[in-house]
């Protein structure tokens, strides 16, 4: 029974240890991706960096986010979010506004807990009132959750999701660089290209992009 | 990918090379001095919402048990902003501000 016991004892310091390098390794990953403002990755046998888009790639991301906008609003069987949200309600099949609302609702009870907890935290309050504070916490975000992912779901094909996903795409396409000798080079000219890349290639870039890139 | 930058800068390492790097020319954070990405400035953020918080342990503001969960960290620095918001908006200290000197002022009340 004791071998037993000591066994058991041994997997679960050793699941420790693993899971210990596991996140000490992310971390170094992490740290390696903050310490420049580019990110350089290899991908068959070729080298990459994403970087900030220049002024130039700035203003090319706005002619084609227009002319992305212009397409969308010309097709009819594109629907807005607004569009969206009127004719579920209409059809009786769900109120996302309402869900809106409890989201809303959701947030401003959660803010009086954490400020409750805060005050406790300050006061050196027992572990027992932390807890009771936690949970609630807890509670509040895996409704606020719930919500939210059903909310996003329904509005997932919407106009404006679309245009994001699209602007997501070209930032990876304009931000995405190859190393050419001594020199680093745009890795697509055209977007039709990176489009037809491999699917590795550019769910990198896309990622590494939105890593980098703050999007105002 | 956030909660790991919020590991990264909670580290003592990372707290030690931001106190540093406030303190002494040479010592930086990044490969590059302008033109900061977005990871970048959200570990700044966290750096500096992290060292708020070891400035108060060591004040003995707050409770130890306050770095024992995100959900405790963030409900402290939630409350500590509450807090500072109210003390600014009652602030009752009379503002001073006259445009005319002290001097010609008195003559005038004469």
């Amino acid at each position: 029974m004791d071998n037993l016991k000591q066994t058991s004892m041994k997997e679960e310091e050793a699941k420790k240890i693993i899971k210990e390098t596991h996140d000490n390794y992310n971390l170094f990953k992490i740290a390696e991706m903050v310490k420049d403002n580019k990110i350089p990755f290899s991908f068959n046998n070729a080298n990459y960096r994403v970087r900030l888009l220049t002024i130039k790639d700035r203003d090319e991301l706005d002619e084609l986010r227009k002319r992305e906008l212009g397409r969308l609003l010309q097709d009819k069987n594109i629907l807005s979010t607004p569009e969206i949200i009127r004719l579920y309600r209409e059809r009786g099949i769900i109120d996302l506004d309402e869900i809106g609302n409890k989201i809303e609702q959701l947030n401003k009870q959660r803010t009086k807990v954490q400020l409750s907890l805060g005050e406790a935290l300050s006061k050196s309050e027992g572990e027992v009132i932390l807890e009771s504070y936690q949970d609630e916490i807890k509670n509040f975000d895996s409704q606020i959750e719930v919500l939210e992912t059903q909310r996003n779901s329904y509005l997932e094909l919407s106009m404006e999701n679309h245009l994001v996903l699209f602007v997501y795409k070209v930032i990876a396409w304009l931000s995405l660089e190859k190393k050419e000798g001594e020199n680093w080079i745009r890795a697509f000219y055209k977007i039709e290209d990176f489009v037809n890349a491999p699917e590795e290639l550019i769910e990198k870039s896309v990622i590494y992009s939105g890593y980098i890139q703050l999007l105002k | 990918m956030i909660n790991d930058i919020r590991k990264l800068a909670k580290q003592r390492d990372s707290q030690l090379l931001y106190s540093s790097a406030k303190e002494i020319e040479g010592i930086r954070l990044f490969n590059n001095t302008i033109d900061f990405t977005y990871l970048q400035r959200l570990y700044l953020i966290f750096l500096s919402f992290y060292h708020s918080i070891y400035v108060d342990l060591a004040l003995k503001k707050v409770s130890p048990k306050v770095l024992d969960c995100e959900i405790n960290e963030d409900a402290y620095t939630l409350y500590k902003d509450k807090q500072d918001e109210t003390k600014e908006n009652t602030d009752n200290s009379p503002h001073d501000v006259h445009l005319v000197p002290y001097r010609s002022r008195k003559k005038n009340e004469k």
